[in-house]
């Protein structure tokens, strides 16, 4: 049986951590000024982020799309080809905004912080409500 | 052994009937020989009447002989027979010839004696006139006196006889009567025969003649015989036809002779006396008694052979009888000896077969387990491979980056970041994977052996949920143990999560029918010695006579739908049998209540399987099982556990 409190608990971390980034972005200025801790919270966020993305990629999804309910059969599809873009949405994301780049550019970086996080806050409410309730039939 | 039984018992029963049919024999070959024996002692009774008769009429016909012959008595009869053969010999045969052309044997019988009486009067006629030109001549005077006085005598008793015998005569045919020729016939009959037997009663009276009395003595002998005769006749087993043949000889003799007898007492004189000749008595009484004794030593023979037959025979039948009788004794024992051992092999191949199917039944539940097993810990095991992989992947890309020196702070920060989180994630997964590792093989140890260990029993109910887990999941029921953290007690651990799963599985597939959501609530605790298990749900229930079933192998409400009829049975047999204990179920308000009883340490004893060798060995076990089970009683009462 897999232990749907960990991705839960995974899925809070990521919020949390999220929301912390986002309190550190409030406007141009604070983030130019602290623009190397938000990087690094950034980081923590894409450590934590890849292991939960990999876990659920490639362990959860194909686990869920081969499960014997065909409503989860279905809703795991579902749930993989809307949030598939997410994981390549964030590479792009680290590997465009280094802290040097967050400092030039704040403006930007706190629109696609906002797009990127508003993404990330839809697929774990998403998955909290419909898809995680059926990691106990794994 | 089923076909053994039914031919031993047929052949059984077909020696029964046998037996009966010769103790029937025997029985009736005692009868006969009893019968045999009065017709014995019957033919010995008559043969002596006869011997009596014979030497009595013998001695009678030898005294008229000697009378008979006085020389003076022999003349007068011829001179008598001389004188009246001119007068009355024509009308006496004429009546003869009209009595034989009439057919009327009886009339013609009387005729006859009339004739012969006729001719004797004749030669008696001729000696009377003999005599009185005797006396005329006074030759003999004494002589003369007497017989003429004697003669007188004779004469007027004539005429009183012949009345007399003309009304006991007995009724002559009407046709014999119209006839002229019969009136002379009768007249002669009842003059000359009359005269003959009056004048033969007065020769025989001066030396001692038969009596009335005699002559009917002798008739009751006759009619004794015969009676003897006929007593052997009756006897239909010696319906022999030699033998009957020789009765019938025997007895036709005796009647000719005693019915010559009866002819003679229609003649009898005024004076009471029989005037039968004693040449006839002698002629007649040495006939009966040759042919007694003729007859007397065949018979003897054909009955004695008739004896023995029959004796054989009933000797045969008493045998036959015995012998069938210990046969059929033996083989009815033997008969119930098959079937009791049929029965106790039936009986014992039925308990192998329940014990076959309940280790079936275990190992199947063994084998669900480990299915289980491998689906429980699969999961964490693979989120930890998926972890450890995504680890394996950003350390190449770390490595990459410093070797290439393209690393960033940012990217170690990031990998720093996701090893935390991997490794935290791999070891988790691990932990659970132990963890569950570590419940299953308890689980699947204990299953598969009887061993008995100090244990905690909290623990052990966990194990087994966690074990159930992949099942239960699968359904909406929620189920909650309350039991205090430390409960250890010392027993099969194994046996104790059979009994666990059992119940919870029974509940599952019986209690909460269609999507019902159900509780389950299992409840252990400790007073004293005995460890008391409470096993509850919220379900349908069961009615009172699946309640009193419910523990019989193979009875199941599910019969085609999954149901083995088993589950309860196997709890029932580790809980009374293996455990020593006692389970009860009744009604909850809702659902079912089980309550199972166990001592808290174990006797050793009752760990002692039942040996399958020797027949008695179930019947050791379930003492066993009754001292056990007395003992658990005890506890359950609070008093003093008793010591195996």
């Amino acid at each position: 049986m897999l232990n749907a409190d960990v991705f839960y608990q995974q899925h809070a971390e990521l919020i949390a951590l999220a929301e912390q980034i986002s309190a550190a972005c409030g406007d141009d200025a604070t983030v130019v000024a602290d623009s190397d801790t938000i990087r690094r919270s950034l980081s923590r966020l894409m450590g934590k982020l890849g292991v939960h993305l990999a876990i659920e990629d490639d362990y959860l999804y194909p686990r869920l799309k081969g499960h014997g309910n065909a409503v989860v059969r279905n809703t795991a599809i579902r749930f993989e080809a809307e949030m598939s873009g997410l994981k390549p949405a964030f590479q792009s994301f680290k590997e465009k905004w280094s802290s040097e780049a967050i400092s030039q550019d704040p403006r930007t970086f706190r629109a696609e912080l906002s797009v990127l996080f508003a993404a990330l806050g839809h697929r774990v409410e998403r998955e909290n409500s419909l898809l995680y309730p059926y990691l106990g039939e794994l | 052994v089923a076909i053994r039984v039914q031919l031993l018992s047929l052949v059984g029963l077909l020696f029964l009937c046998l037996s009966a049919l010769s103790v029937s024999f025997w029985w009736n070959a005692n009868g006969q020989l009893r019968e045999i024996g009065e017709a014995v002692k019957v033919e010995a009774v008559t043969h002596d009447i006869a011997e009596t008769i014979g030497a009595w009429a013998i001695e009678r016909g030898v005294v008229a002989a000697a009378l008979s012959n006085l020389p003076q008595f022999s003349d007068m009869q011829a001179a008598a027979i001389e004188a009246q053969r001119k007068n009355a010999g024509s009308r006496v045969s004429r009546a003869l010839v009209a009595a034989d052309g009439l057919g009327v044997p009886r009339l013609t019988l009387q005729l006859r004696d009339a004739e012969q009486a006729r001719v004797r009067m004749i030669d008696l006629q001729s000696r009377v006139d003999q005599a009185l030109s005797a006396r005329s001549l006074g030759q003999d005077a004494n002589l003369s006196a007497d017989w003429f006085e004697g003669t007188s005598r004779a004469i007027e008793s004539f005429q009183a006889l012949r009345d007399s015998v003309a009304r006991h005569l007995p009724p002559l045919d009407p046709r014999l009567i119209d006839s002229e020729a019969a009136r002379q016939g009768i007249y002669q009959i009842t003059e000359y025969g009359g005269r003959e037997r009056g004048l033969l009663a007065v020769a025989v009276s001066a030396g001692r003649a038969l009596t009335v009395a005699e002559m009917t003595a002798l008739s009751e002998a006759a009619g004794h015989i015969n009676a003897g005769w006929s007593m052997l006749r009756a006897r239909r087993h010696l319906h022999n036809s030699a033998t009957r043949q020789a009765i019938d000889v025997a007895q036709q003799v005796s009647l000719n002779n005693f019915e010559d007898l009866r002819r003679s007492m229609r003649l009898a004189g005024v004076d009471g006396r029989y005037p039968i000749s004693a040449a006839e008595w002698s002629s007649l009484s040495t006939l009966a008694i040759d042919t007694v004794r003729a007859v007397q030593p065949a018979l003897h023979q054909q009955i004695a052979a008739v004896l023995s037959d029959m004796d054989r025979r009933a000797r045969f039948w008493v045998w036959t009888s015995v012998a069938t009788l210990l046969a059929s004794i033996i083989l009815l024992v033997v008969s119930l000896r098959v079937i009791l051992v049929g029965v106790v092999r039936d009986l014992e191949d039925q308990r192998q077969n329940i014990l076959a199917m309940e280790k079936q039944e275990r190992l199947s539940s063994l084998g669900a387990l480990v299915a289980g097993v491998a689906h429980e810990i699969n999961t964490p095991i693979g989120v930890a491979v998926t972890a450890a992989s995504y680890l394996a992947d950003v350390t190449q890309q770390l490595d990459r980056d410093y070797r290439e020196k393209t690393i960033t702070r940012s990217g170690m920060e990031e990998y720093i970041e996701s090893a935390a989180e991997g490794s935290a994630m791999i070891l988790r997964n691990l932990e659970r994977a132990a963890s569950l590792i570590s419940s299953f093989k308890r689980i699947s140890v204990d299953q598969a052996s009887e061993e008995q260990r100090t244990f905690n029993l909290t623990q052990l109910v966990h194990d087994v949920l966690a074990t159930l887990r992949p099942q239960l999941r699968l359904t909406p029921h929620r189920i909650s143990a309350n039991c205090p953290p430390e409960l250890m007690m010392v027993g099969s651990p194994g046996m104790l999560a059979q009994i666990v799963t059992n119940l919870i599985m029974n509940s599952v597939t019986h209690a909460f029918p269609g999507e019902r959501a159900g509780h389950i609530e299992i409840t252990a605790l400790r007073k004293g010695d005995v460890i008391r298990l409470i096993f509850r749900d919220d379900g349908v229930g069961a009615t009172q006579t699946v309640l009193n079933r419910m523990f019989e192998p193979f009875f199941t409400t599910k019969r085609g739908s999954g149901g083995s009829g088993l589950g309860l049975s196997i709890v029932h047999t580790l809980v009374t049998q293996k455990l020593g204990g006692d389970i009860s179920v009744a009604p909850a308000d809702p659902g079912l209540r089980f309550e199972i009883l166990l001592p808290a340490e174990l006797p050793v004893d009752v760990f002692i399987p039942p040996k399958q060798s020797g027949r008695f060995a179930d019947w050791r076990h379930w003492l066993r099982r009754w001292r056990t089970v007395a003992q658990t009683n005890a506890l359950t009462q609070g008093n003093e556990v008793p010591k195996c």
